[in-house]
């Protein structure tokens, strides 16, 4: 099985227990992947793949580069470093 | 007095003169610039009850402290009046490089009062400054008009100037800048049309007082560095706000015919890939800007360059319209910007007039002969220019959803779009409660940028009406206006996360003056709690009537799309206005208490 990565940005991180990156199988859609994650889709912005932005419908392919790119701080995605964490979901 | 430039120009046109005034130490520290010079000045010079358009309201023109300067985003400028769209208090920010020229002048901020009795631009190059004849002008669009006074004064004037729907008083005419950037909310340019103030040129060559130019140095970059590390720069560098078109519709948040569902069927058509590789030519960005979102765009079908369309756009002029041609949707944001309208609200009436006509509720007869469906983008072409010249069911638009809905009648008042009588933007949230809440409680009328909470709702629960909502509304609407006062950009936080515990810091290597991120906090809670005054002061039985949004949000669940079938009962709305008046400290009716504008210094301003 042909391993592809992909980058988890800002607070989808923490679905990751904080690592960057994740390991996925080429073949696999990213929706798959993200409910393997436990990750909403909704909170993804934004996938890109290889510097295009790309649907929750694209299928992994061998060297695809991968960032998944979450809405920041419009509303609640502030990150849990910043001492601007004020409020977290009740 | 470092940050500022230390003169304010007060600009009477009614009897041409100009004068100088120091910027008051005491205005500096309490409302720091931008939107809280513009509040205090409306509150404290309009008087009750002013005509928007007469001679009394005032134009405010105002950058922030930070604006002109070597940071993150600081191409930003407010420009306020008395809004004629909702009789309220407005103010609208505008990107661009405006800003930068404005401060190198030396000026804090413009007052206009007076209309002058033929059409005039003011003429600034530091010193200079002179109201000149605009008769050759007037009548021009914004883009032809921008072109001709660059051409006559020199590239490097900077220009602010209204087009024909300004001229023409359309409620919701903006001021536009650089070719395609727009002071665009509530009625600013209409304001500025009304007093035949045609344009603002401005040039200027002197520097701006830093407390400590090595820290600031330091800071600044510091912050742009974490703006190039930022893994969010790519999105928004490539397809500016148009990033977000394809997550909108798949959270069902794209309003589509006129707001009746949250998901356009065709809005792949619209998303960013098809936006940047089909009619995108080039990044714009504004002044100081670390991650340009402007794009700058060709439409071969309608043969027309373009900034844009951005998101709001594509929702107004294409979703809510039931448009899904790109460059249709393109061409439409050509002659807004051209003929000077908002295009925001000129979509969201053009969409609500459509909904009346395939309801019935008007006829061929009423609408000179235009079949106003959904989905028809020449009617739509036509409908903008009859709304700019004010022709035929143009003029009846022009005063925006609101006023129209009194006038088609029936039950058409249950789905004008608008709150306060400023149509919503670009957000359907019947199922994003805090997002609801933002549009009801926006001081400027429903306008998303105060309170963008819809992000919230998703990470906190969409069915969720609890108190957190309120608190995230009240947070937000803090933070973001004070990107306002300050005179930068939000973006480089909402879109690469750029820290807000930057922003104290630079500040005081600017001013010299310690403060910290509460403190400016509080200032923009004084400044929030101002504007609310200004609107108890303005509008006769003002209060939680006022917030409410049109009934279709509790009457009408949303057809299709991931949303379908959801609501906010009226009930959950009144509990979503009890829980914010509360944590604000106003009344029921929400009014702030006395015992909240003590606290906030505001008991001697405000009237009882």
């Amino acid at each position: 099985m042909v391993e592809v990565k992909l980058t988890l940005v800002g607070m989808l991180k923490e679905y990751a227990a904080g690592e960057d990156t994740v390991t996925a199988q080429a073949g696999q859609v990213i929706s798959e992947v993200l409910s393997e994650l436990a990750i909403p889709p909704e909170l993804v912005a934004v996938v890109m793949v290889n510097g295009r932005q790309e649907s929750k419908s694209y299928r992994l392919r061998e060297g695809d580069e991968v960032n998944l790119v979450p809405l920041v701080g419009g509303g609640a995605f502030y990150s849990k470093e910043s001492s601007l964490w004020q409020l977290k979901p009740s | 007095m470092n940050g500022y430039g230390g003169t304010i120009l007060r600009v009477n046109l009614t009897n041409k003169t100009i004068k100088k005034q120091p910027t008051d130490p005491g205005l500096a520290q309490n409302y720091l610039g931008g939107r809280g010079f513009a509040a205090y000045t409306l509150y404290t010079e309009v008087p009750k009850r002013a005509d928007p358009l007469g001679p009394e309201n005032r134009l405010i023109v105002a950058p922030g402290p930070l604006s002109g300067l070597l940071v993150p985003g600081a191409g930003k400028i407010t420009f306020a009046a008395k809004s004629p769209a909702t009789g309220g208090y407005a103010d609208s920010s505008m990107g661009g490089i405006f800003c930068g020229e404005f401060r190198y002048a030396g000026y804090d901020a413009i007052i206009f009062e007076g209309v002058s009795p033929k059409p005039v631009y003011l003429f600034i190059e530091d010193e200079t400054v002179e109201l000149r004849d605009a008769s050759a002008y007037w009548g021009q669009g914004c883009i032809t008009a921008e072109r001709a006074l660059k051409d006559e004064l020199g590239e490097e004037f900077q220009i602010a100037v209204v087009g024909p729907a300004a001229e023409n008083l359309v409620k919701y005419a903006c001021i536009s800048h650089d070719f395609g950037r727009q002071a665009g909310r509530a009625g600013v340019g209409t304001v500025m049309g009304s007093k035949k103030l045609k344009a603002i040129a401005v040039r200027g060559t002197k520097s701006i007082p830093i407390a400590d130019v090595d820290q600031f140095r330091e800071q600044a970059r510091a912050m742009f560095q974490a703006c190039q590390e930022s893994k969010g720069l790519e999105v928004w560098q490539k397809y500016g706000t148009v990033g977000v078109t394809q997550w909108a519709n798949e959270v069902g948040a794209f309003p589509t015919r006129n707001f009746q569902s949250g998901a356009f069927e065709e809005s792949d058509n619209l998303i960013g890939p098809v936006f940047r590789e089909q009619i995108v030519r080039t990044d714009k960005g504004c002044f100081s800007c670390p991650s340009p979102c402007g794009k700058y765009s060709y439409s071969s079908k309608h043969n027309i360059h373009v900034e844009g369309p951005e998101y709001e756009t594509e929702a107004f002029l294409g979703g809510d319209v039931g448009i899904g041609d790109l460059e249709d949707v393109a061409y439409a944001n050509y002659l807004c910007d051209e003929w000077g309208l908002d295009t925001i609200s000129a979509g969201n009436v053009i969409a609500f007039a459509m909904e009346c006509f395939e309801g019935g509720l008007i006829t061929t007869d009423d609408t000179d002969g235009l079949e106003l469906n959904f989905g028809n983008a020449q009617a739509m072409f036509t409908l903008i220019e009859k709304i700019a010249k004010r022709e035929g069911i143009g003029h009846i638009l022009a005063e925006g959803s609101k006023a129209a809905a009194e006038r088609f009648g029936a039950e058409s008042a249950d789905f004008a779009m608008q709150i306060k009588g400023l149509e919503i933007s670009g957000y359907e949230s019947r199922h994003a409660p805090a997002m609801l809440l933002a549009y009801m409680t926006c001081d400027v009328g429903a306008h998303h940028n105060r309170a963008w909470a819809i992000t919230y709702d998703i990470e906190a629960g969409r069915d969720k009406f609890t108190e957190d909502k309120a608190a995230k509304v009240i947070e937000l609407q803090h933070i973001r206006p004070l990107f306002d006062c300050l005179g930068a950009c939000r973006l480089q936080w909402v879109e690469l996360g750029l820290d807000l515990g930057y922003y104290a810091p630079i500040l005081k290597t600017i001013t010299g003056v310690d403060r910290s991120w509460d403190d400016l906090l509080k200032i923009s809670e004084r400044i929030w709690n101002l504007t609310r005054c200004f609107w108890v002061r303005e509008v006769e039985g003002f209060g939680r009537e006022w917030d409410y949004p049109p009934a279709r949000v509790w009457k009408e669940p949303v057809v299709g799309g991931p949303t379908a079938g959801k609501l906010v009962p009226k009930e959950k709305v009144d509990k979503l206005l009890d829980m914010y008046y509360e944590q604000r400290g106003w009344d029921k009716n929400g009014i702030p208490t006395e015992e909240k504008l003590a606290e906030l210094g505001l008991s001697d301003l405000v009237e009882g």
